[in-house]
């Protein structure tokens, strides 16, 4: 059981660092997109991106520390 | 919605090339057709946290996972929803009284951008559509225009738009003006001095 609970935090981490990099990429191509059109983006819509690329980052640190808590917990390492 | 940025400068040098052009009209989808998208991605990124709560409820897992999964999904629908919102936003319908153009700007997906320069061909029809009841309510449709090139007939779509009549007599009116002031001159850009100019500047009728 500890072992599918590793495998699965394991995936859940790679997915959020995973969206850390894909929110990058995102929110510098808007930046590119908005200076090629000069239309600039509503502020609302520029703190939800900031927004959320700060609640990725945050999760993805507790999730980093979850994995290292249930690797140790585990035994697997003594 | 607000279209200020129309009367940018930086605006007004991306999308005007020639001495004298102005904007006639600018566009976006309607808001209704972002609204049924956005509905559409909550309803799935609620299916999908109801499926991880059952799934989790018959396996013995910690519920600080459960959380974190639901965590994950609400923040893939989060950014889902803000990349449909700023798709909507950078898809924008521009006449001008020489050109029509359509932006569409997915940023890190595509982009296209159509031009319809007016002045090379002959407009047959201006259309207005409206599809069905929802778009009856909304005041929502599609304005056809059909172009008469040199090799074929071609249709441009400004599709599901607010106000479709009016954008329709708008359009009309504009492209009515157009043809009555168009003569037939012909623009080039001049290979030195990168600058468009009348054909008959660089090649005055004299020296032919």
């Amino acid at each position: 059981m500890k072992l599918s609970e590793i495998t699965l935090q394991l995936v859940i981490t790679a997915l959020l660092l995973g969206t850390i990099i894909v929110d990058m990429l995102y929110i510098y191509h808007v930046g590119k997109a908005k200076r090629y059109l000069a239309i600039p983006l509503p502020k609302s819509i520029e703190k939800l991106l900031r927004i959320h690329i700060f609640l990725t980052i945050i999760f993805a640190i507790t999730a980093i520390l979850f994995l290292l808590q249930l690797v140790v917990s585990s035994g697997m390492f003594p | 919605m607000n279209y200020d940025f129309v009367f940018s400068p930086d605006f007004k040098k991306r999308f005007l090339s020639l001495p004298g052009e102005m904007i006639v009209l600018t566009t976006r989808t309607h808001a209704f057709a972002l609204v049924m998208q956005i509905i559409f991605a909550l309803f799935i990124a609620i299916f999908f946290c109801i499926i991880s709560y059952v799934a989790f409820n018959f396996i013995d897992f910690s519920p600080f996972l459960l959380a974190e999964s639901i965590a994950i999904i609400l923040l893939v629908a989060a950014g889902i929803l803000t990349k449909l919102f700023i798709d909507w936003y950078f898809h924008v319908y521009i006449v001008t009284t020489h050109k029509i153009v359509e932006v569409f700007f997915t940023p890190l997906f595509s982009h296209a951008i159509n031009d319809v320069l007016l002045d090379q061909v002959r407009c047959t029809e201006v259309d207005v559509r409206t599809n069905n009841f929802l778009d009856e309510i909304c005041n929502m449709g599609d304005v056809i225009i059909t172009f008469d090139r040199p090799t074929h007939q071609d249709a441009f779509t400004i599709a599901s738009i607010a106000n479709p009549d009016m954008v329709g007599a708008t359009l009309a009116d504009a492209l009515d003006v157009l043809r009555s002031n168009t003569s037939n001159e012909l623009w080039m850009r001049n290979k030195k001095t990168n600058r468009l100019q009348l054909m008959e500047e660089i090649f005055p009728r004299a020296s032919i």
